[in-house]
């Protein structure tokens, strides 16, 4: 398929020349000036895949294209390569300041012009499919493989995020582990490890959705923080229902004792840290595992 | 068109065809064009009337023009003036044009001879 190209000239004989020049090898678009080189991009930005840029035009000028491009990041992901006569040295400087990404001078060499518009083509291609990969791995490096909720540093993080932007609201943190974790898996990474753990985090999201922030913060262990006036009410009364839940088993594949221990505290506004709230909830944790386990402490 | 008579005219014929693809028809095509070309009067005009800024736009364009359709003798004489028009020479650049007018008509009129032997069905 052959790849579209805008020149943008202001001497129409030279359009008609590049157009013939290039049409074997590319579809050609073209605009006669800065001004209409932005109406074009903004009409057919999916299709044009490199520019062809004259310099020295009336009004909106080479100059002028390359200053505005920079202010507007997508069309930075458009390719502009500068086609003029000048070869003079202050004026590729300054194209190459402006953020152009070649510059060939006429009379041109067309296999050299050719040449040059694939290689700033295959060079655009290649840095997208980095910067989606970027973008991927920083999505999933953000999470939790196994289940999907945040990880320990990002939810640690969210959690800051929350406290700094509802500073006066009142805030709750939930701590909640399997009881006899090890016992069920010589492994923690075995695949029933890994099933009992995504079991869990699968019975969480469903009971409090969208709303807290979860996280697994260590192999069995889970932290819920939420913010809001009956904060207290919601999150104990949910709490309650997943300890209970779980001690109950309505799910048969569930192993008998495979039960959790929770451990919640409260803050109004922002009277604890993030760190002093977690201690207390783990004390509170530590509270329920010691008093027979599959149970909800509050302190 | 007859490759003789354009290249005593100065024009690079050989370089021309290769930039248009090696495409002999393109090329002369093209070239058939540029008497009908304005940017040369334009140019003059702009020199003329003393207009600095008008006068580097018009010959930088005519320069691009004539580099691109392989008019080796005019575009060398457009060089340095395009470099006079550039740091503000327009007296020096005005001296230059009547040796760039008669390079201009030299070509042109090789083309359009042959024009003329085209239209009326001899062998260009």
């Amino acid at each position: 398929m052959k790849e579209t190209i805008l020149v943008v000239d202001d001497v129409d004989y030279e359009r008609k020349m590049l157009t013939a020049i290039m049409g074997d090898e590319f579809v050609t678009l073209e605009a006669s000036s800065g001004e209409a080189c932005f109406e074009m991009v903004e009409k057919y930005k999916d299709n044009i895949k490199v520019i062809l840029l004259d310099l020295f035009m009336p009004g909106m000028d080479g100059f002028d294209v390359l200053k505005k491009r920079e202010e507007i990041p997508w069309l930075q992901e458009i390719p502009v390569i500068v086609l003029t006569a000048s070869g003079a040295m202050d004026d590729q400087v300054k194209a190459f300041e402006l953020g152009a990404n070649d510059y060939i001078t006429k009379p041109f060499q067309t296999e050299l012009v050719k040449s040059r518009i694939y290689n700033v083509l295959a060079a655009f291609r290649r840095m997208k499919k980095l910067k989606e990969y970027a973008e991927g791995y920083k999505l999933r490096s953000a999470l939790d493989p196994l289940t999907g909720l945040y990880n320990k540093m990002t939810i640690e993080q969210k959690i800051g995020e929350l406290m700094r932007r509802n500073a006066d609201e009142k805030k709750g943190l939930l701590l909640l582990d399997i009881d006899n974790f090890t016992t069920f898996v010589a492994e923690p990474e075995s695949r029933t490890g890994q099933r009992i753990v995504k079991l869990m985090a699968d019975a969480m999201i469903k009971l409090f959705e969208a709303e807290p922030l979860i996280g697994r913060i260590d192999r069995d262990m889970f932290v819920v923080f939420s913010t809001g006036e009956e904060v207290e009410e919601i999150l104990k009364a949910q709490a309650e229902e997943l300890v209970k839940r779980l001690r109950k088993k309505p799910n048969i594949t569930q192993p008998a004792n495979l039960t959790i221990s929770a451990g919640i505290t409260f803050s109004q506004g922002n009277e604890l840290s993030y760190k002093e709230m977690y201690e207390k909830a783990f004390k509170a944790l530590m509270a329920s595992k010691t008093t027979g386990k599959a149970k909800m402490t509050q302190l | 068109m007859n490759r003789y008579d354009l290249v005593k005219a100065g024009v690079d014929v050989k370089e021309g065809i290769e930039r248009f693809n090696k495409s002999k028809e393109l090329y002369f095509s093209m070239l058939s064009e540029f008497p009908k070309d304005s940017y040369f009067f334009e140019m003059k005009t702009a020199l003329e009337e003393g207009n600095k800024e008008e006068a580097f736009r018009t010959a930088h364009a005519f320069k691009g023009i004539c580099g691109n359709l392989s008019l080796k003798a005019l575009h060398t004489l457009l060089v340095p003036m395009v470099e006079e028009l550039r740091s503000g020479e327009i007296e020096k650049a005005v001296e230059m044009l009547d040796e760039v007018e008669a390079a201009y008509r030299t070509v042109v009129d090789v083309i359009n001879r042959s024009n003329v032997r085209r239209d009326k069905g001899g062998d260009p």
